[in-house]
């Protein structure tokens, strides 16, 4: 069998608030194969977002073993690890985290920018990506002078513009309304149908989860649930 | 990223927040241009001071008598007319501190040339009150002991006296009356400039002793004798070794007082040099405090804006860069704008300086060493506090960086 893209075996994170040891993760072992479109659900306090965390180099799990490609992630050095967000791993946040002041190109071009791409050709990348998530005619704007909606299709830019093989979307619904939420929706599944990057989106809400082919369910820190979708919606 | 890049990313992200630039290089501006006027202005005054000592000379006493006071009774002294000239001989020979020594005798008097009469300060001096006072001849010559021997009817003008009774036709040759005597100018003294106490030092005419007290004083007693410490001797030393010598020629009891007052130069000159060190010092504290207001300017803008710093470095890290890209780019960035604030700093200081000179008529020195001390202080707050929060934000894990609040 193939290397699975990612791979944990008992992984633990335990945060520790004055004094009191609070376990967000315990004991999740779980594979998830390239290409793959997982939806991670949960009430809020599962340790659904901390285990994206971990999945995404952001956070350094306490105990366990992450592969991913392969590669023991605890072994990697901080350089290590940026060098792995940079080249293989896009995030889309809840709060869209794009650059104040910096136009809507540059902010997609951004990652480019700590791979040594020259202006140029990251301007010209990332204009491509803006094209094809629907804001060709909005190169120069400034976040602040777009909606919600328009805001997550630049960060779901930003985060293909490396062309990496795992997007890690942490409630990127979370903010929009329900028809645009469905849009950033189908729009990620596009991605991963067209693109075959494989999507992790991490949701509490049932109908987003659904657009998924696989949802894995969270209760305390551990998987309870792991199923794949026989009718995920279709785009 | 080559350091271009990171200088061009730098510039960007200065430019995209323009109030917080502003600012911040504001604080830098204000201090170091504080400094430079303020030290520019202290060190002009100083100059001014070390010029007026540099003129009328250091190292010289002036001597005169002041008659008895016993019992609270004042006896007006009675001294022979010859008794200064007596005196300053005898000083010159016998106090081995003294380098020369010289009655002087000065009456105010109407003086008359061909273009006019003017009231002016005259003064009979021996030959060698030019080397005590330091006063050389920058048209014609100064007179000597020839002249003095011959009681020649010749005189030396200060530049003030000259102009007053010359215009600006050249003294040197015309006559002179005094007393009805004529006299031939043979030399213009160079400018002593204005004293601090406002007494102008060039408002003289200089005449050979003789001639002087035959022709225009008439017999009257000599006053003030002058007195030169020899190159190296301390001006106390000189000072006392005079005045044993006068305590001996006058006969004075050990329990008598002094019949005569000597009034050292230096003491005058330190208490000039006193009042400009407080000045200095002053405006060197206002200097300071205004660098160290710059500097809490700086801190604040920098530590202000940490935490949308810090969260920018978290999504920085998260999408993939390293700490090193970070810090310099910061960094950078911390640079560009303690530099930016140098240079106009600098430039808020020079014009300052200028401005003051001119409308106040002072003197003022850009001080480039503590231009450069003021401009490394700024940038050393500025880099320090533009590039701790991103290396301690840097080290965080870009989740934490990323929520942080």
């Amino acid at each position: 069998m193939d290397t699975p893209l990612i791979r944990t075996v008992d992984a633990w994170k335990t945060y520790r608030v004055e004094e009191i040891e609070i376990p967000a993760v315990r004991g999740v072992s779980l594979e998830i194969a390239a290409g793959e479109f997982v939806a991670i659900t949960g009430a809020s306090g599962s340790g659904k977002s901390t285990f994206m965390h971990l999945l995404g180099c952001l956070d350094r799990l306490d105990r366990g073993r992450y592969e991913f490609e392969g590669r023991a992630v605890e072994r990697l050095s901080r350089r290590e690890l940026a060098h792995l967000r940079n080249r293989r791993i896009g995030f889309v946040f809840q709060s869209f985290n794009l650059l104040a002041r910096t136009s809507i190109v540059d902010n997609v071009a951004l990652p480019l920018a700590y791979q040594g791409v020259g202006r140029r050709e990251r301007r010209r990348r990332a204009a491509s990506l803006l094209e094809r998530v629907g804001l060709a005619d909005r190169l120069r704007h400034q976040p602040n002078q777009l909606s919600g909606g328009q805001q997550q299709r630049v960060a779901i830019a930003r985060a293909l513009v490396t062309a990496p093989a795992v997007v890690l979307a942490d409630e990127p619904t979370g903010n929009l309304d329900t028809t645009t939420s469905l849009e950033i929706m189908r729009l990620l599944q596009e991605m991963n149908r067209e693109a075959g990057v494989g999507i992790v989106v991490v949701t509490h809400e049932p109908d987003i989860a659904a657009f998924a082919l696989r949802q894995v369910m969270f209760r305390d820190g551990q998987v309870v649930r792991d199923t794949a979708s026989q009718n995920p919606v279709a785009a | 990223m080559g350091l271009l890049t990171v200088i061009a990313e730098a510039l960007h992200s200065l430019g995209k927040n323009k109030v917080r630039t502003a600012l911040s290089v504001l604080g830098i501006v204000i201090g170091i241009g504080a400094v430079i006027a303020m030290v520019a202005v202290a060190r002009g005054a100083q100059r001014k001071v070390e010029r007026e000592i540099a003129a009328i000379g250091d190292d010289w006493l002036a001597i005169w008598y002041t008659g008895t006071s016993r019992g609270g009774v004042h006896r007006d002294q009675t001294t022979p007319p010859n008794q200064a000239r007596e005196d300053a001989e005898a000083i010159e020979r016998e106090c081995s501190g003294v380098r020369a020594a010289s009655p002087t005798n000065r009456v105010p008097a109407q003086v008359i040339s061909q273009y006019g009469n003017y009231r002016t300060g005259v003064m009979g001096v021996y030959p060698n009150f030019f080397d005590i006072r330091r006063w050389n001849a920058q048209v014609g010559r100064l007179f000597t002991v020839e002249d003095m021997a011959m009681q020649a009817k010749v005189a030396c003008i200060g530049t003030t006296a000259a102009r007053e009774l010359f215009g600006s036709v050249n003294p040197v040759g015309q006559t002179i009356r005094v007393n009805r005597v004529a006299f031939e100018v043979i030399g213009l003294l160079d400018s002593k400039g204005v004293g601090s106490d406002g007494r102008d030092f060039d408002d003289i005419i200089l005449f050979p002793f003789t001639s002087f007290q035959r022709l225009i004083a008439g017999n009257e007693p000599s006053g003030t004798i002058f007195a030169a410490a020899k190159p190296g001797v301390p001006l106390a030393v000189a000072k006392e070794q005079i005045r044993q010598l006068l305590r001996q020629r006058r006969r004075l009891a050990d329990t008598e007082e002094d019949t005569f007052r000597i009034m050292d130069r230096s003491l005058m000159a330190e208490a000039n040099a006193a009042a400009t060190n407080t000045f200095n010092l002053l405006l060197t504290s206002i200097a300071s405090i205004s660098l160290l207001v710059g500097g809490v300017g700086i801190m604040n803008i920098m530590l202000v804006s940490v935490t949308e710093r810090t969260r920018e470095i978290g999504l920085r890290m998260a999408i993939g860069a390293h700490g090193t890209q970070i810090l310099g780019q910061f960094l950078c960035e911390a640079i560009v704008l303690c530099v930016i604030g140098g240079l106009l700093g600098f430039g808020l200081g020079v014009g300052l300086a200028q401005v003051v000179a001119q409308s106040f008529q002072w003197e003022t020195e850009i001080s480039y060493w503590m231009a450069a001390v003021a401009i490394g202080f700024a940038t050393l707050v500025g880099v320090f506090f533009g590039f701790y929060p991103a290396w301690r934000a840097s080290r965080l894990n870009p989740i934490d960086a990323l929520r942080f609040e």
